[in-house]
C-alpha cells in the first residue's frame, strides 16, 4: 500500500509536509511550494513511482490560492497526490521537467489554462492556445466566462529549426490527405531520413474541461463519452467511477461485469481498426479489407447490444443504463467467428514478407525513452513497460477475471502490432469469462445526492491509462481533469520517427494510434 | 498466395445492398426521437435533462410549445428515460439527412 | 427583364449544370473541424468492404483541390476555423458542403464555448445536414445521396397543435 511510500517521505521530508489527508486509496500531501521538486524527484527516482497526471485548480474562492496537484502511482493500488499552493500575486512555480521529462506538456498546459508560469521550463512556448490568442486570458480560471470569444491578435509561432546543407522542411497538415483528425507535422529531412519532427496539436481544442464545470453530473457522462470518440466506454466508465468512488457507491456486480464487457468490446474494435490501418499503410490491402470487415462486424455487434456503434449512452452514475445479459449467445457466437477469422488473418499478415519488411525495426521506441516520457498502453507495453491499469489498479470486474498482459521488448511497429493482436485474444477470453459469471441482479443503483469531495477514476482504454480527477462541490462539478493516454504518447512520436524515412511516418503514426481529440480536448 | 485465395473465396461477398435494399436498424437502436403530442403534459423534464439542450419548452402566456431540433441531438435517450408519461421515445429511424435545418424541427403547441 | 430575373434564370441553369456534373460521381474531401473522432471512425467505415462507397462512384480524395464536396465534422473550433476556410476556398466551384454529425450541424454537446463555434453553417453555406452522434454509415450514404439528389429526403418539419 501507499503506507511505505508515505513513511519513506515522512522520514526524509517529515518537516515539509503541511497537511495529510487520506480518502479511499488516495493520499493527499500538501507541501510548501518550493519543496515540490525535491519530493516529486524522490518519489519518481528513488521510490520509482510514475507521474500519472499533473494539473492545477483554481481555489481562490475557497482557499484564496491556486493549487497544483502531482498524481503519483504506488504499488498495491494506491495513489499519492502532492499538492502545492500558489498565491495569485506570485503565479509561478519551479519546473519539474528537468527531473521528470513527462511533466513537460502538463506544465505548459497549466501555463496556458491558468496563467501559472513554470519557471525554468525548457520550452516555454504556448501549447493549447495559438498565437492569435490574446495574452492574459486563462480559460480555466473561475473568473473566465465560457462564452467569451476573445478577438484574434497578431502573433507568430516559432518552430524548431534544423539547419545545414540539403536540409529541407516538409510541413504537413492540419488538413491531412487521409480521413484523420487535424494536426500539424513539420519534418526536417535530409533526403529521405527524418532528422527532426515537430508536432503541433490542439487544433481540436474545444474547451471540454471548462465545459464539464458548466454541466450537471448526469449530463457530464455524455460529455466524457465524447472526449475521445472511439474510446467512449473507457472515458465514460472512468468518469463514473470517479464520481461513484467519491459518493461511496458500490455498483451492482452485474453492472460491473457489463462494464467490463463493454470495455473489452471497445478494445477489440479499436485494435482491429489499428491493425487494419497498419495493413493499409504497408500496402497490404487484402489484410486491411479483412481486418476492417472484422472491425465492422464488431461494431455491428456493439450496435445490436447497446444501440450505438461506439458503445455510447450505456454508462451512468451508479451502473449501466441497459442490460445486455439477454444477448449472451449472440456475443459468444460473434466472438467465436471473430477469433477464427482473426487468427487466419494474423497468420497471413505475419507470413507475408512484404509486411514484415515494412514493420520490423520501424519506428523504434526504446524502453528508456518510453519510461522517461511515461508512454502508456499497448505502445508502452511494446517497449517493455509492464504496466496495465486493469491489473495494477483493478476496477470494475477485473479483479475477479484472469488475463495476461502481453509485453514485448523490441518497441518497433511489429512489436506494437503483435501486442495488440495478443490483447485481442485476451479480450475475447475476458469477455467469455465475464459472460459466464454474469449473474442475475439489478444493473443500476440510485446515486442519490453526490457529496462534496474529490476522487480519481481510471480505466485502461484501448490506447492506455485514462484518468479522471473529479472535484464536486454542492452537487456540481468544480473541476474535472481528464488525462487521455494520447497526451502522454504524442511526445513519443518525435522520437519514434528519428532516422526513419518519411514514407514510414504514416505506419509509425498509425501504430501509436494517437487520439487528437482526446489530447486536445 | 493460395492462402489468400482460399480466404477470399471463403469470405465471399459481404457488401450490403443499401440503399437499394432498406437496412433496418437493430432493435434498441437509438434513432430519431419522436414526440407523441397527445401524451405530452409539457412538464419540461425532457428539456431539463437534454445534454446538448436541443429540447426547449417555451411558455408564452396561454400557449405552451415544445420544440425539438434533431440537428444537435446526440441520441442519448435521456429524454425518453426521464419522461414521466412516455410522450417521447427514440425510434429506429436514422435516415435523417436534410437540406435545411428547418426540416429537422418538431414543434408541438397547446393552448390552455 | 430585371436583373433579379436574370439572376434567377442563371441560378436555375447553374443548378441544372451542377446536377448533371454531380449526377455521376462525387469526390469528397473530409475535414475534421474539431470532432471527437467518432465521425472519422464512421467515415472510414464507409470504405470498408461492407459499405464500400466506391460502388456509387464516391471517393475520398486527398486534396480539397480535387474535391466536389467538403464533408465537415466537428463544431468548428477556434483553432481549426482558418484551416477550414482555407480548405473551403481551395475547393473549386461548384462545390457542396455536408455537415456531418450533430456537432457540425448545431454544435452538439460541445455547443458554444470560448474555443468551439456551434456548427459549420456559421462559417459557410451548408447543402446537407447529416445528424447523428455519429451517424451510422448507412445514414452517411443516405445523406450523400440526398446531397446529390439521388434520393429524396425523408424527414419533414412537424408542427402539431395538441
Amino acid at each position: 500500500m501507499s503506507e511505505e511510500y508515505i513513511e519513506a517521505i515522512r522520514k526524509k521530508f517529515g518537516n515539509l509536509i503541511l497537511d495529510e489527508t487520506v480518502s479511499n486509496n488516495e493520499t493527499y500531501l500538501t507541501i510548501k511550494k518550493d519543496d515540490a521538486v525535491h519530493i516529486c524527484d524522490y518519489l519518481y527516482h528513488t521510490l520509482r513511482s510514475a507521474l500519472l497526471s499533473m494539473f492545477a485548480t483554481d481555489e481562490r474562492a475557497r482557499d484564496g490560492c491556486f493549487k497544483i496537484h502531482y498524481v503519483f502511482s504506488c504499488k498495491g493500488d494506491a495513489f499519492i497526490i502532492i499538492q502545492i499552493k500558489i498565491e495569485e500575486n506570485l503565479p509561478k512555480f519551479t519546473t519539474l521537467t528537468h527531473k521528470i521529462p513527462s511533466a513537460n506538456w502538463y506544465e505548459r498546459e497549466i501555463q496556458d489554462m491558468f496563467g501559472l508560469v513554470p519557471v525554468g521550463h525548457p520550452d516555454p512556448r504556448r501549447l493549447i492556445h495559438f498565437e492569435d490568442w490574446p495574452a492574459g486570458l486563462y480559460p480555466l480560471r473561475k473568473d473566465f466566462d465560457i462564452r467569451t470569444k476573445p478577438e484574434r491578435v497578431k502573433g507568430e509561432y516559432i518552430y524548431r529549426r534544423v539547419e545545414g546543407e540539403g536540409v529541407y522542411e516538409i510541413p504537413v497538415g492540419p488538413v491531412h490527405a487521409g480521413v484523420i483528425e487535424p494536426g500539424h507535422f513539420r519534418f526536417s529531412v535530409a533526403g529521405e531520413p527524418i532528422l527532426n519532427l515537430e508536432i503541433r496539436l490542439f487544433y481540436t481544442h474545444k474547451g471540454v474541461e471548462k465545459l464539464f464545470e458548466t454541466m450537471s453530473i448526469d449530463k457530464a457522462v455524455f460529455l466524457a463519452e465524447r472526449v475521445s470518440g472511439d474510446n467512449s466506454a473507457a472515458h465514460a466508465v472512468a468518469f463514473c467511477q470517479a464520481v461513484e468512488k467519491l459518493a461511496g457507491i458500490d455498483i451492482p456486480p452485474r453492472a460491473k461485469y457489463i462494464r467490463t464487457i463493454l470495455l473489452e468490446l471497445e478494445r477489440i474494435y479499436n485494435h482491429l481498426g489499428d491493425i487494419a490501418g497498419i495493413a493499409t499503410d504497408v500496402a497490404y490491402p487484402f489484410g486491411a479489407a479483412h481486418a476492417n470487415r472484422s472491425k465492422e462486424l464488431m461494431m455491428q455487434l456493439n450496435e445490436k447490444l447497446t444501440g450505438s456503434r461506439l458503445l455510447r449512452g450505456m454508462n451512468a452514475i451508479g451502473g449501466v443504463r441497459r442490460d445486455i445479459g439477454d444477448k449472451k449467445e449472440m456475443i459468444s457466437k460473434e466472438l467465436d467467428s471473430l477469433q477464427k477469422d482473426f487468427r487466419e488473418l494474423m497468420e497471413l499478415l505475419v507470413s507475408s514478407p512484404s509486411v514484415a519488411d515494412r514493420i520490423e525495426t520501424t519506428g523504434r521506441i526504446s524502453t528508456e525513452i518510453a519510461k522517461g516520457l511515461h508512454v502508456v498502453g499497448p505502445v508502452g507495453r511494446a517497449s517493455g513497460i509492464d504496466s496495465d491499469i486493469r491489473r495494477d489498479h483493478p476496477y470494475a470486474a477485473y479483479p475477479k477475471l484472469e488475463f495476461k498482459v502481453p509485453v514485448s521488448k523490441e518497441g518497433d511497429v511489429n512489436a506494437r502490432t503483435n501486442v495488440r493482436a495478443d490483447e485481442v485474444y485476451e479480450s475475447i477470453t475476458l469477455i467469455r469469462q465475464a459472460l459466464s459469471r454474469l449473474h442475475e441482479g439489478e444493473i443500476r443503483k440510485d446515486s442519490g445526492k453526490i457529496p462534496d469531495g474529490c476522487a480519481l477514476g481510471y480505466t485502461e482504454s484501448p490506447r492506455g491509462e485514462t484518468f479522471y480527477w473529479v472535484h464536486i462541490s454542492n452537487g456540481r462539478i468544480e473541476r474535472c481533469k481528464v488525462r487521455d493516454p494520447s497526451f502522454c504518447n504524442w511526445l513519443a512520436i518525435e522520437y519514434a520517427v528519428l532516422d526513419n524515412i518519411v514514407p514510414d511516418f504514416p505506419i509509425i503514426n498509425k501504430s501509436l494510434s494517437l487520439s487528437y481529440s482526446g489530447n486536445d480536448m | 498466395m493460395f492462402d489468400i485465395l482460399i480466404k477470399t473465396l471463403k469470405t465471399g461477398t459481404v457488401t450490403t445492398k443499401y440503399p437499394k435494399k432498406p437496412d433496418i436498424a437493430p432493435q434498441g437502436f437509438r434513432g430519431m426521437p419522436e414526440l407523441i403530442p397527445d401524451k405530452c403534459t409539457f412538464c419540461g423534464e425532457c428539456a431539463k435533462s437534454c445534454p446538448p439542450g436541443v429540447i426547449c419548452l417555451i411558455e408564452n402566456g396561454q400557449e405552451k410549445s415544445l420544440t425539438l431540433s434533431i440537428c444537435g441531438c446526440i441520441f442519448c435517450g435521456m429524454c425518453e428515460e426521464v419522461c414521466p408519461v412516455g410522450a417521447i421515445r427514440l425510434t429506429q429511424e436514422y435516415e435523417l439527412a436534410s437540406k435545411t435545418k428547418d426540416e429537422l424541427l418538431t414543434i408541438i403547441r397547446r393552448t390552455a | 427583364m430585371t436583373v433579379e430575373d436574370e439572376m434567377e434564370i442563371m441560378g436555375q441553369r447553374l443548378h441544372e449544370k451542377i446536377k448533371n456534373i454531380f449526377g455521376r460521381s462525387l469526390s469528397i474531401r473530409e475535414v475534421d473541424a474539431g470532432s471527437c473522432n467518432g465521425c472519422e471512425v464512421e467515415v472510414n467505415a464507409l470504405s470498408n468492404p461492407i459499405y464500400d462507397m466506391e460502388r456509387f462512384g464516391i471517393h475520398i480524395v486527398a486534396s480539397p483541390r480535387h474535391a466536389d464536396m467538403l464533408l465537415v465534422t466537428g463544431p468548428v473550433t477556434r483553432n481549426m476555423e482558418l484551416a477550414l476556410l482555407k480548405t473551403y476556398n481551395a475547393t473549386p466551384d461548384p462545390k457542396l458542403v455536408a455537415a456531418m454529425g450533430s456537432c457540425a450541424c448545431n454544435g452538439g454537446i460541445f455547443g458554444e464555448t470560448y474555443a468551439s463555434g456551434s456548427g459549420v453553417d456559421r462559417f459557410m453555406p451548408v447543402d446537407v445536414y447529416i445528424p447523428g452522434c455519429p451517424p451510422r454509415p448507412q445514414a452517411i450514404i443516405f445523406g450523400l445521396m440526398v446531397a446529390i439528389d439521388k434520393l429524396e429526403q425523408k424527414i419533414r418539419k412537424l408542427e402539431v397543435k395538441a
